[in-house]
This record gives structure tokens, sequence and C-alpha cells, in this order.
């Protein structure tokens, strides 16, 4: 009998500790063809679509044990990766994690970023369809509190979980903690380094028969080297990271140009300032010829598979639908000889202010009020365009174009926008917003579209509290736009009855089309029921075409009618 | 016919099962052990949390998500009351990545908010909490997840108020 008290017991310390998480999304479509927007033919053979994702984690003591799968049954929504299909795993890990001894390998896939992610960082987005995951292993090592060393290999996933692309990448990254080590703790101040790299062998894949040696100088290996230093103090904060790559062939709609070969490079600055409720920050960056992929003719693929670092656009994400238009999209690449446009990269910044006027100053009157303000300009870099004709192989005249740029030289104008945001609440019961935006937007530069966009946008909107928890929201938005689709106009009413329900219609209305047929109303109706962690999110109506975009990555979403419904739940 | 030897191994099989299935805690009862920087670089383990006394909230946000905005600022209309009364903490954690990052900390100082403020660029805790979509909130309370509430109602705050009120009397 004690022999089975003392098992019992050793099983009880055993799995005491274990646990065992789990996290279910669906969202599902069913597409209708209404008077005016009807499915596009080639994808009406499943009108209903549906995205599912179960994840399934199990930790005991220092052990974690991970699967992710995935269904896209009977297809994926419109316009995600057509990859992404049935069921399948799409991530399935072991992990080992002692933050005591400071030590945590992962063997499977893994999410991982490099400091601001220019030189790596593996993510999961499943609004964008973005799951690029490393399937490999991993090793992190604290040592005391001021050094981190992580070193990582593998395939990277650019389908279901399985499906990798041709390059082996790998990296290394360490930062070191310098106020730790002089146990300062009234400032922080960081370095950090990082190496990735990419193997990639393309020699032998001439694709052209007459000529085997066509790739033969494409280097196998290609690298990204970054250095980066932070500084955190008590109202000012300074931040900066370079990165350069080495040396490699140009890649345009992916073709590789053996011929062209060049390295790329990057400069991010942060700095901030904040004293009492004000703050403002600056972020400054220029970036020439700097994408990386894990298999180069994934270069710029538009479902956004295969990328191995992050290069997001510097821009503000706004809250109102009209005001996602026109949404920025970072221009890192380099692209000259197929599009007929130059580019060689991005130069530009972005500024913020937040200011907090308390109640009973002049600015915040009775009840307060809170402001911000924020910009941004981005332009090209400018080209230094040199050709020389050689005569081709059949006597032909070849026109060699060789781009070139300086270090801060400004070229075409790319975007740009400011925005005036003013919060105020009026009572216990009346809370408003009210906001401005000025947007320019060089459509042929960043959707090649031919249009020099320049539009205004304003919004309000007054939420209405009938009880503590019952609420009234109406939101109203214009936009004034000179080109593309002109100007729109839309609306938003949403009931809350208690924190459990909630119902909305929206609607935006296209009414300044030139084209008659482009004046349509993009209606929604829709609910959402939560409870805990389970929400279950229902609407029927029209989704506008164009970009969605989060985290400044953009998918291209087409124009369609339909229910959706989705569910998120976890236990 | 069984044995009295049997009997002692089903009844150690028995144990063995029990002690199996009534230990794994099915379910996020806790915070998991995951390292995340705060609004400075320090590192912090969300997991500290669950040897606290009092009730802990957790609220996941992100600069971009207009509702997290509204709940972060009403709960910060009500935020000395609750430390005084309850002393409750607020973590908020910004989900915002190297794309928005830089406005977390002009967001945080300008509003005056003086939660604690963790971030999570790359979505470790996220993932690990299964959060889909954010205001997320959790409370925490001696080491147990108590209350959590995905998405943001205008007035959550009272309800929130409720739940840390009625953890706090038990």
């Amino acid at each position: 009998m004690k022999k089975i008290t003392l098992s019992a017991a050793l099983l009880i310390s055993c799995f005491a500790n274990a646990q065992i998480r789990v996290g279910i999304e669906s969202n599902s479509q069913y597409y209708i063809d209404d008077d005016k927007i009807k499915l596009s033919q080639e994808e009406t053979d499943e009108r209903f679509r549906s995205n599912t994702y179960i994840k399934l984690d199990y930790a005991i003591k220092n052990f974690e044990f991970g699967i992710q799968g995935e269904g896209y049954y009977p297809k994926a929504i419109l316009n995600y990766n057509p990859q992404l299909q049935d069921f399948n795993v799409g991530t399935i890990y072991a992990r080992y994690k002692n933050y005591e001894k400071g030590v945590d390998i992962t063997a499977g896939h893994m999410y991982e970023q490099f400091g601001s992610g220019l030189a790596l960082r593996f993510w999961e987005d499943r609004a964008l369809g973005i799951n690029n995951a490393l399937f490999g292993g991993r090793v992190k090592w604290n040592i005391g509190d001021f050094a981190q060393i992580k070193v990582l290999g593998g395939k990277q996933r650019v389908g279901m979980g399985f499906d990798f692309s041709e390059g082996l990448v790998y990296g290394a990254d360490t930062e070191i903690d310098i106020s730790n080590i002089l146990k300062k703790d009234d400032y922080v101040l960081k370095f950090g380094a990082s190496f990735v790299g990419r193997y990639e062998d393309v020699t032998e894949l001439s694709p052209n028969p007459s000529n085997p040696d066509a790739y033969r100088n494409v280097p196998k290996t290609t690298d990204v080297l970054t250095s980066r230093a932070d500084y955190s103090g008590q109202n000012f904060n300074f931040g900066v990271e370079y990165a350069y790559k080495t040396k490699d062939v140009h890649v345009e709609t992916g073709d590789i140009q053996s011929s062209v070969s060049r390295p790329g490079n990057a400069l991010l600055i942060n700095t901030g300032y904040n004293t009492g409720k004000f703050a403002v920050n600056l972020n400054l960056r220029r970036i020439e010829n700097f994408t990386f992929y894990s298999q180069r003719n994934m270069q710029g693929n538009v479902f956004n598979y295969g990328m191995i670092n992050y290069v997001p656009s510097l821009t503000k994400q706004y809250d109102h639908s009209l005001q996602n238009i026109y949404v920025y999209q970072a221009q890192p690449q380099m692209i000259y000889y197929l599009t007929g446009v130059e580019k060689q990269g991005e130069i530009g910044g972005q500024f913020d202010v937040f200011y907090e006027a308390d109640k009973g100053t002049f600015l915040g009157g009775r009840t307060g009020a809170s402001f911000a303000v924020n910009g941004s300009y981005w332009a090209g870099l400018k080209n230094n365009i040199s050709s020389q004709i050689i005569t081709g192989e059949f006597g032909e005249d070849i026109e060699i174009v060789d781009l070139s740029t300086d270090f801060l030289s400004f070229g075409e104008k790319y975007y740009s926008d400011f925005a005036v945001e003013y919060r105020k609440p009026f009572s216990e019961k009346v809370s408003t917003i009210f906001s401005y935006l000025n947007q320019y937007y060089n459509s042929l530069f960043i959707v090649d579209k031919p249009y020099h966009v320049k539009a205004h946008t304003v919004a309000a909107e007054a939420t209405y509290f009938l009880s503590d928890i019952k609420s009234v929201r109406l939101e109203l938005q214009h936009q004034w736009a000179n080109q593309d689709r002109k100007n729109w106009a839309g609306g938003t009413i949403e009931y809350v009855p208690n924190t459990k329900w909630s119902f909305f219609v929206h609607d935006i209305y296209n009414y300044g089309s030139d084209v008659e047929n482009e004046r349509l109303h993009y209606y929604t109706l829709g609910g959402a029921f939560t409870t805990g962690a389970t929400r279950i999110a229902a609407s029927y109506g029209r989704q506008r075409g164009g970009m969605m975009c989060v985290g400044g990555v953009c998918r291209f979403v087409p124009e369609s009618a339909g229910f959706t419904l989705n569910l998120t739940t976890n236990f | 016919m069984i044995n009295f030897k049997d009997m002692k191994n089903l009844n150690l099989l028995l144990c063995f099962l029990i002690t199996t299935v009534s230990s794994v805690a099915i379910g996020q009862s806790k915070l998991p052990n995951v390292n995340l920087k705060d609004i400075n670089g320090k590192t912090i383990n969300i997991a500290k949390y669950n040897n606290s006394d009092k009730p802990v909230v957790v609220s996941f946000w992100a600069t971009w998500c207009g509702p997290c905005i509204k709940e972060l600022k009403a709960i910060n209309e009500v935020y000395a009351k609750w430390q005084k009364e309850l002393g409750v903490e607020l973590v908020a954690v910004s989900i915002d990545d190297s794309r928005t990052k830089s406005r977390v900390k002009p967001q945080v100082n300008g509003a005056g908010w003086k939660y604690t403020i963790l971030l999570d660029e790359n979505h470790e805790l996220k993932r690990a909490m299964n959060v889909v979509n954010v205001p997320y909130t959790v409370v925490i309370h001696k080491g147990e997840i108590k209350f959590k509430h995905s998405n943001y109602t205008p007035g959550i705050e009272n309800k929130i108020y409720e739940e840390l009120k009625s953890l706090t009397k038990k």
C-alpha cells in the first residue's frame, strides 16, 4: 500500500504542472452574386469557403509540445495562397524552456525575430494568410541578465506545414544589455548584432538549354548582417539599426537576372521624447535593394510567402474604412527593366505627437480631451540612370541600363499623409472622436495604376451610453479624392445592448465615381456574440475590393458579396 | 476470479488514471511561461503574475486598434480607484510589431497611463494564450485565470470591476 501511495504521489508531482491549451479559429464565407457584384467565373466552383485553425499545446514542467492543424476546405477564402489547401499540419514543435538556467531549445516549426525584423522575422498572420515559420532547430541562451544569444537554422514554410522553399536559412543574433552590466536602473542601453544567411544553389538551373552556364556565377550564399543600438531613458529614447545584404543577383517578377548583381542596405532610426502628458516620436528609414526571400524566384509574390525579413511600411494604420482606401506599402525592392518604372528603394519618415489635456485646462475643458497628430513622407531613392548600347549575338542593339543612387537622395514622391485626431468626452454619457486625414498616394509606383491621388477624409463618431453597459455608436465619414474612384461617403450604427451582444449596420458609398457602375454601396450588417473567450460573429453584405493590410503588409482582396461567419474560442 | 494481487494492480492502474486525468489541467488555468520585454526593454516573465495575491488584469492591445484604445482610456478613468480599493494591477500587453511599436511609448505617455506595459512584438504570448483578436482581457487571481473577455464593448470596465470586486471579497 505504501508503494501505491508513493507512486501516486510521484505521479501527482509529475503531472501537477501539466497544462493543455486549445485555440480554435474558423472563418467562413458564402459568396453570392447580387445585382452588381458577381463572383468571378473561375471561382464559382466553390461558393462556400472556409479557413480553420486548431491549435493544441501541451506544457509539462519545462517541456512544451504543440501542433496547429489547418483546414482550407472546400477551398481557402478568396485570394489566399493557392498552396493553402485541404487539411494538414500547419506547425508542429517540441520545446524545452528553462529560464532559470537561461536555456530555451526548440525543434520543429518556430517563430522568431531578430532586432526589428530587418534581417529576419518568422511570424503568422492568419488574416493575411502569412505563416513563414522556420522548420528546424533553435537554441536561445541567456547569460545572466546582460546577454542573449540565439542560433537557428532550417527550411521555411511556404504553403502547408511541410511545403518548404528551396533555400536553407540559418542565422544568429546576440544582444547585450550594458545598463544591466553597469547595474543602472535609470536608463536602458543595449547593443545587438545579427547574421542571417541563405543557401540556395541555382548554378545548374539555367532556363536556357543553349546556355547551360547562364546562372553559373550566381552566388550560393547570400547574407544579411545587422547591428543595432537602443537607448531608453526617463524622457528620451533613441534607437538605430543598420543592415547590409551581400551582393546578390537581381530578381524581377520571378526572373533571375544573372548579369545584374548588387548589394543592399537599410538604415532605421527611431527617437522619442515625452514629458508629462505630451509625447512625440520620430521614425526615419532608408532602404535600398533590400528584399530577402528564402527562394529567389519568390521575390515579390503577391501572397507574401517566402519572406525572410520584414520591412513594414512606417505609416499610421487608421481606424475608419475610408481612411484605408489609400494604404501605403513599403517599397524596398529594386525594379527597373520589366515594368517601365525605375525603383531602387525608399527614403522617408514619420512623426507622431500625443497630448492629453487634463480636465479644467484650456484645451481640456471641463471633461478633458486627447489629441493625436501624425504625418509621414515617403519617396523613392533618386535614380541615377546611365545606359549604354551594346550589340547582341544576332547583331541587334541592346540597351544596358545601370542604376545607382546617393545616400540622401529623394526621388519620386510615393506617399504622404497628415492627420489630426481629437477625442472628447462631453459627459458621463457621451464621448466623441473627430479626425481629419490628408493623403497623397502615387498609385503608379505603389499599385501600378495611373493615378496621383490627393484625398481628404473626415470622420466623426459619438458613443451614447444608455446604461452602464448599453450603448449606441454612430460614425460618419467622408472622403474627397481628386482621381481614381473619387468621392465616398460612409456611416456606421452600432448597438450594444450588453457585454455579450453587439449589432451593426455599415455602409460606404462611392457616389463620386466617374464610372456609373462603380457608384456602389458597400453595405454590411451583422452581429456578434461574445462570452468569455468565445466569440461568434456573423455578417451579410459587400466587401470593397482592394488592399487589405495588417501590420504594413497587404493582401489583395477582390470585391465580393455574401455571408461571413467567424468563430474564435480557446480553453 | 480476481485475486488480491490483481486487485492491487488494478488499484495501481486506477490511481494512475485518476491522478493523470485529474491533475492535467485542461484549459488555460494559469499564465504561460513566456518572457516579454517591458516598454524600456527589460525582460519580464509573465508567469510571475501567477504568484500575485492581488488580482491582475492582463489586457492585450495595439496602438492601431481603436477599440483597445477606448478600453484602456475608459479603464484609466477608474484605475486609481481600482488600485486603491482592490489593489489591482493592470498589465497592458501591446501586440504592436515593428511597424507600429515606436508608437507604443508616446501613446502610453501621452495618455498618462500608469499601467505596466509589456511588448509582445512577435506574438509569442498572444499565441501561447490563443488570443486571436484584440482587445482581449483576462483576470488572474491567486494563480488562476478567473475571467476572460474577447473584444471591447463600451462599459466593459464596469463588468470587469464587478468581477474584480467579487474575487477580492472571497
